[in-house]
């Protein structure tokens, strides 16, 4: 092989931050469903801390040999609302405990999947579950938690999304970090292996590894080598480089799939930023153009990112999912800390690239005092768009108790910090409190 | 042809490697694969090294990789803007050796001779670059 070609795997891995987010593996807890609660959580203790036992190290070797960092081993499990709604207990939070004592058995970074489905309304489970959330997330650790209210198939679940912006205020309530830990989706799909909204769907194999990479630093370099040339040439550079980040994560797949005994799922594509220098989607953005991002022009810029993106990968690896395109999380990624400092990117321009990019409103610190009502209504936005859209979007906003515009929090790790940013005043209290459903767009009606 | 691999190594070998020429190392590389491909599975890594060029990386790699009985299969060296730039292509056997290890070894000895070694499987340079 060319040492030049050599070289540059080693430049990406060394100098630009290409990494593999995670190796998720997919658990279904269909056959640990009990109507004696305690039964089943044993069950689902047995199961994790068996299926998953080998993880963490194979992750480990898979790091050593390839000489590439793993940063997370994850977890996804089948939605609890639906494993725990056989027992008819009042509240969940003994599989919420019991999810987080697996995860740290095996050695994980976190356990997804404490989930409702709730698109069209609510089984007995979901709505036990979400009562459960905010205890839940405040006092386990590694537990992430995902809230499905909308799809395009069957519209919006306006009463979930009324009870969603409550559960995000009273879970800050009892600890900032809680809602780091729980995305409220649109069109949320079965198989991403991203937290906090990874959970293993109904149709899923019962045991299945998915990727997840990354790779921000790399595309910005690449882009660095075709500065003043057309678009079409730029997104033909990302095409390439995505090709290459993907072929990276099929490989690990492969044999981290091998090695566990466990059938390979999906690669997802997406550029995940991280808080380190020269890890951000934001600069991706200002390499193209843009003098910081946030300024007009951004949309344009994201949605071909995000399609480059996505065109690269996907003839790179044997099966796509996941998410695939380019998170923009404001705490996550310093490009867009610094954007929102400097008064160049607030939550209406996020709003208007969650149009185009991979997920939504991700990471967004807001003042404590933010009504329920009002982070209701953001989420039935990012819902809306979404099921317009066929895409799917979310919301993982952060209100900060006490904490006023621009007051800096700090979340650590990869969660990085985030200015709490302005939102809009206006009460859309009567909207929200009608409840109700959205019904589904014409286009879904497609049979 | 009829060397001991081991005798080669400690002796003969290095006696080659204060040239730090390419032809005869790869000469010396040849003849060491046909010794001690002797059944053991294993594993073809590629072995990268970019520094500062000064006296004794060449040797200081080879000899390690010789110790740990790590077979060297082909070798290219050259300046590349100003950098030291060496590849190897080695065989590390699957048992009885720890390859975290011998990668961490020789991120240490990157170290002491001013330059970042890394080593890892070929397959992942064969799936980033090849279809």
């Amino acid at each position: 092989m060319e040492t030049e070609k050599i070289l540059e795997t080693v430049r990406m891995i060394s100098d630009e931050n290409l990494d593999i987010r995670t190796i998720t593996m997919g658990i279904s807890l269909l056959d640990c469903i009990d109507s004696d609660s305690t039964k089943a959580c044993q069950k689902i203790y047995d199961k994790i801390t068996t299926k998953a036992k080998d993880l963490v190290r194979v992750g480990q070797e898979i790091e050593a040999e390839y000489g590439i960092p793993i940063i997370n081993k994850r977890i996804s499990v089948t939605p609890i609302s639906l494993i725990a709604a056989a027992s008819r207990d009042q509240d969940y939070f003994k599989y919420g405990q019991v999810l987080d004592q697996a995860a740290k058995a095996v050695g994980v970074n976190f356990i997804g999947g404490f989930s409702a489905l709730v698109q069209k309304g609510y089984q007995t489970g979901d709505e036990t579950l979400i009562k459960s959330l905010p205890q839940v997330l405040a006092e386990t650790e590694l537990v992430c938690a995902s809230v499905n209210v909308g799809s395009t198939r069957s519209g919006i679940n306006m009463d979930a999304v009324k009870q969603m912006g409550q559960v995000v205020v009273e879970a800050s309530k009892k600890d900032v970090m809680t809602n780091a830990k729980m995305v409220i989706f649109c069109n949320a799909v079965e198989d991403n292996p991203f937290m906090a909204g990874a959970f293993h769907g109904v149709g899923e194999r019962d045991v299945v590894i998915n990727v997840g990479v990354s790779g921000p630093g790399v595309v910005k370099k690449a882009l660095e080598k075709v500065k003043g040339q057309p678009m079409d040439v730029v997104a033909k550079t990302i095409k390439e480089t995505a090709f290459k980040v993907t072929r990276m994560g099929q490989l690990v797949g492969t044999v981290a799939s091998k090695r566990l005994g466990v059938l390979f799922g999906i690669v997802d594509l997406s550029l995940a930023p991280t808080p380190a220098v020269g890890d951000s989607v934001a600069q991706v953005l200002e390499e193209i153009g843009l003098e910081q991002v946030g300024t007009h022009g951004t949309t344009a810029a994201l949605a071909m990112l995000n399609d480059a993106v996505k065109k690269g990968g996907i003839m790179a690896c044997s099966q796509v999912g996941g998410l695939s395109g380019a998170f923009i999380p404001v705490s996550e990624d310093a490009g867009m800390i610094d954007a929102v400092n400097a008064g160049r990117l607030n939550i209406e321009k996020l709003e208007a690239m969650t149009a185009v990019c991979s997920v939504g409103l991700d990471m967004i610190a807001v003042p404590g005092d933010t009504p329920a009502e009002t982070i209701s209504a953001m989420i039935a936005d990012e819902a809306a768009i979404g099921m317009i859209n066929n895409k799917t979007t979310a919301v993982r906003v952060i209100p900060v108790p006490g904490a006023k515009v621009g007051d800096m929090v700090e979340f650590g790790g990869l969660l990085g910090h985030a200015p709490v940013m302005a939102v809009n005043d206006a009460s859309a209290s009567a909207m929200i409190n009608r409840g109700g459903l959205i019904p589904a767009p014409i286009h879904s009606f497609k049979n | 042809m009829n060397f001991d691999a081991d005798n080669l190594i400690e002796r003969d070998f290095l006696n080659y490697l204060p040239n730090e020429s390419g032809l005869e190392l790869k000469f010396i590389c040849d003849i060491l694969y046909l010794h001690l491909d002797n059944g053991v599975e294993i594993m073809k890594a590629i072995l990268t090294t970019v520094g500062q060029d000064q006296v004794g990386i060449i040797a200081g790699v080879s000899n390690y990789l010789a110790k740990q009985k790590i077979n060297i299969l082909d070798v290219s060296q050259t300046i590349m803007n100003g950098y030291f730039t060496m590849m190897m292509m080695v065989e590390v056997p699957t048992e009885g050796l720890d390859f975290t290890a011998v990668a961490t070894d020789l991120k240490d000895l990157g170290s002491k001779l001013g330059v970042e070694i890394n080593i890892r499987n070929a397959d992942l340079y064969q799936a980033m670059h090849q279809l």
